[in-house]
Order: C-alpha cells, then structure tokens, then sequence
C-alpha cells in the first residue's frame, strides 16, 4: 500500500494528471472516497492529462460515460453506485470496451475482484478537516505493475 | 383533417418511463406513462438493461393506453414523434424502433426528436404558442441547461460541467441521510428550515467564462466538510436548516443564471422544464425575480415537466405544422444528441 497526502484541488487534478501521464489501456482505478471526497476534481485532472477537452461531467445518470482523447488512450468513467447484484455489473462491463482505456469506476469498492487484471484502488479519506489522506491498493493479478507506474510519478 | 391540426402520437423511452402521448395540434389528448420506478426501486436505481426490457413490456399497452384515452384509434394518427436522444442508448432503441414500426405500418411520417427540446415544446399544451425568442431552463436528475429557442431555431446557452440540479439534490440528501429520490425529500425538511442557516456557494456565479454554465459538484464537498465539522465541533445539525440552505443554493443559482440569459439574449420569457421544476423554492424564487425583471415565466404542471410522451407529440405536431421534413426511416438513437439537433 501507497499513502500520500493531498492539501488542495489544484493537487488532486495534478495527481490526476500525473497518473494519466503513465496509464495504459485496460488499466482500471476503483476511486472510493465519501460524496464530496474529490473523486470528481480527481477524474477532471485525468482527463486534463489526457487531453481531454470536453467537461468530464458525473456519470451517475447513466452510470458510464466514455471520452475520446488526443492519444491512444480514452477515458472510460463508471459510477456503480446503484448496482447491486454482479450480474447487473457483468451487463454493465460486457457492453464496454476497456482494452483501449483508462477506466475509473466510482463506488466500484464491492466489485474490485471483477474489473479486469490491472486494477488498483484508490482511497480518499476525507475524514480531516482540511486536505485528503490518499492510499493506493493494487489487487491481483496485474494490479501491481500499475501501482508501480502510479508510484513513479508520486512525488 | 386540418393541416394545422395534426394528430401526433409521441413516445418517450429516453430513461426509466415509457410515456405515449396524443395532442392535437397544441390540444392535449392524451399522456399514458407506464414507469419503471418501482422495478428500479428495487435494484436502488435506473439499471439499463432492467430500463430496456422494463419499456419493451410496457410499450404495446402504453400505445393502446394512450389511443383509448384520447379517443381515437392508430390509423387516425397523421404523424409519429419519438425521443431518438439524448438518453440511456438501449432504452432510446426500444422507442426508436417501436415508432419507426408504427409510422412504417400505418404509412404515415415520423420525426425523431430532441428530449431537451421536447422538455421546452410541452408547455404549448398548457400556456399557448411558445413566444420567441424564449429561454428554456431544462432541469432534472440528468440534465442542467439553458437552451434559447428562437426562430425556431433550439440553441444551447450552457449546461452543467459535472453533476445535473436533480444529482445534487439527490447525493445532498444520500449525506443527510435521506432517503431517494432526494429532491422532494430535501424540499419537504426545508420547509422547516432557515434558508440562510448556512451560506452554501454559488458554484460559476461570477465566471464570465462560464456565464451560462453550472457547477454543482463542489455544492456536496462543501455540506459534507460543514456536516463534519459540525460534528468535531460537537454542534446538532439541523438537518432542516442544511435542507433550506442548500435548496436556497440551487435555486438561486439556477434562477440567477436563467434571468441573465434572458436579459443577454434579449429574450424575455422563460419556461422552466424538468423534475427539478417541481421544487417550491425554485418556482418561488423564479416567479419573484421574473417579476421584478419583467420576464413572462411558465411553467409547466409537473405531470408534463418530468419525462413524458405529451411532450414529444407537442414537438412532433410543431414540426408537422411548420412544414419540417420527417426524419429518414433509418435514423439512428443517440445517447448525446445536442440540443441543437431538434429533429433528424
């Protein structure tokens, strides 16, 4: 496990811009964090990142949203929030093609184990008062390789 | 029959309500709607594939619901209209592909149409020929636009950069603890209230950048770091008061940026549309500044201001009327359709 601390919005869309400086296609980061954590700010900075220039806007409605980059790679943005059972995630995730993307999953915390081979999570504890207490989790089989790209960017 | 007044039939199926509505010219015939809400309750919320097979068990009664209501029998019918975006893509399809079934049957023209400017069309129903140019505030749990329509012509003047009015209502009150969906929740606790308990922010309010857009994902970060330290202080929250303060946000924020696209666009009547428009303090708050402003507000009644087929056969009989050239049978359904794009 990572930990870092976060003092400010500014930051958290620069780590955000960091990590998708070193994401590849099929990576999957589980962002879990209260209402009001910055999972938002966060996904903005990624998308800033991957030179996408259109409001990442919240997925909540219709639970995904993809955007096209000036890269390779796309932003695929998941909010899980209302799934239940994993059968309804299975539909969700089998109409979605995450290969070429970056995908970040909001309230994806239950289901981490069926996101893929590359998935890290991504804690936002926003417990203090001010500023965020961050903590990275790479799950198996491959989370890891990712988790080492995210570290190398970490100041 | 008359020319100027078309018989229209109009399905909706752009997300969790299958809606079939008949006007005639601007008379209101019919607005079956079969919902599946209480199906949805039981997943916590709208889940696509239940949203597309839930309309495609619906459809078929709703038509007939909706013929019976109005009186009149489907080889009448002049002209179709279907929601073809935007929305949920596998929910549009099962709407798409009814009505081109229906217009291909009976011989007759379809227009696939835009929900958002559907939303704007409805109030024709009610209140008469929509005035032009007009400001349509369009506001729901997915949506948060200003559109201008005039000439005919939908333009969109801005809309949300993260989360829709109705999402934060919805997420303020899963933080407060209380139960979906939040905005009539939120509204009844504020009723109770001190709408200036707590000054909440007014997220774009002075960005010129961003005159006509809204933001209204800091609005939860903000009650939630206010909740805490409520609560590291050891204070009781008053969860009325929240309620107050944070509709107070909205609803100012909303109606502020709504009246000054008005005043900019030279345009002074405002419609306001979506399930959001159901909230008190945001028809109250509307009526007191368009008074004061000189703007004409209208509003529809909120079985027509939620989604519903009426809508789309009050567009589809305006496009019918002005002469507009039905869509190519093999239109697609488009889950971002721009507001811009009324008909295909």
């Amino acid at each position: 496990m990572t930990s870092m601390r976060i003092e400010t919005p500014e930051q958290m869309q620069s780590l955000g811009e960091s990590i998708a400086a070193v994401s590849r296609g099929g990576d999957v980061l589980i962002l879990t964090g209260e209402l009001g954590a910055g999972k938002t700010t966060f996904a903005q900075g990624v998308a800033r990142g991957l030179g996408i220039t259109e409001p990442v806007t919240s997925p909540t409605f219709v639970m995904s949203k993809s955007y096209r980059s000036v890269g390779s790679l796309e932003l695929l943005h998941l909010d899980v929030y209302r799934v239940s059972a994993v059968d309804q995630l299975m539909d969700l995730w089998s109409e979605i093609d995450a290969e070429n993307a970056l995908t970040l999953v909001e309230w994806g915390g239950p289901w981490v184990g069926e996101f893929g081979e590359t998935v890290v999570e991504m804690r936002i504890n926003s417990e203090s008062e001010f500023g965020r207490e961050i903590n990275f989790t790479s799950y198996p089989p491959s989370g890891e390789a990712f988790l080492r790209r995210i570290e190398s960017v970490l100041t | 029959m008359s020319i100027d007044q078309p018989l229209v039939l109009g399905i909706e199926t752009s997300c969790d309500e299958t809606g079939v509505g008949i006007v005639r010219g601007r008379e209101l015939l019919s607005n079956a709607l079969a919902s599946s809400v209480e199906l949805h309750a039981r997943f916590g919320g709208v889940v696509p594939e239940v949203a597309s097979r839930a309309h495609l068990e619906a459809m078929l009664p709703t038509i007939e619901l909706a013929c019976s209501q109005a009186g009149v029998s489907l080889s009448d019918i002049d002209a179709i209209a279907v929601t073809a975006g935007p929305g949920l893509v596998g929910a549009l399809i099962v709407g798409v592909a009814s009505a081109k079934a229906l217009a291909l049957g009976l011989g007759k023209p379809i227009y696939g149409v835009n929900h958002l400017a559907a939303h704007v069309m409805v109030d024709e129903l009610e209140h008469g020929p929509l005035p032009e140019p007009v400001i349509g505030l369009l506001v729901s749990g997915g949506h948060s636009s200003l559109i201008k329509v005039s000439n005919g012509d939908f333009t969109s003047l801005g809309q949300t950069l993260d989360d829709a009015a109705g999402e934060a209502f919805d997420k303020v009150a899963r933080l407060l603890g209380l139960p979906f969906p939040g905005g009539p929740m939120i509204d009844q606790a504020a009723q109770n209230g001190n709408s200036n308990a707590i000054n909440f922010p007014r997220a774009l309010r002075a960005d010129p950048a961003h005159a006509f857009n809204f933001s209204f994902s800091g609005l939860k970060t903000a009650v939630a770091r206010w909740v805490k330290e409520q609560q590291r202080l050891g204070n009781a929250i008053s969860v009325p008061d929240v309620a107050a303060s944070v509709q107070e946000a909205i609803a100012d924020i909303l109606t502020s940026k709504a009246i000054a696209a008005a005043v900019d666009q030279n345009a002074p009547h405002l419609v306001i549309a979506g399930g959001v428009a159901a909230n008190s303090r945001l028809r109250a708050l509307a009526a007191e500044r368009c008074a004061v402003a000189g703007i004409e507000l209208r509003i529809p009644s909120p079985t027509l201001c939620t989604d519903n087929g009426a809508m789309v056969a009050a567009l589809g009989s305006h496009l019918f009327r002005v002469g507009a050239a039905p869509s190519p049978v093999d239109f697609p359904a488009t889950s971002t359709l721009s507001v811009n794009e009324v008909l295909f």
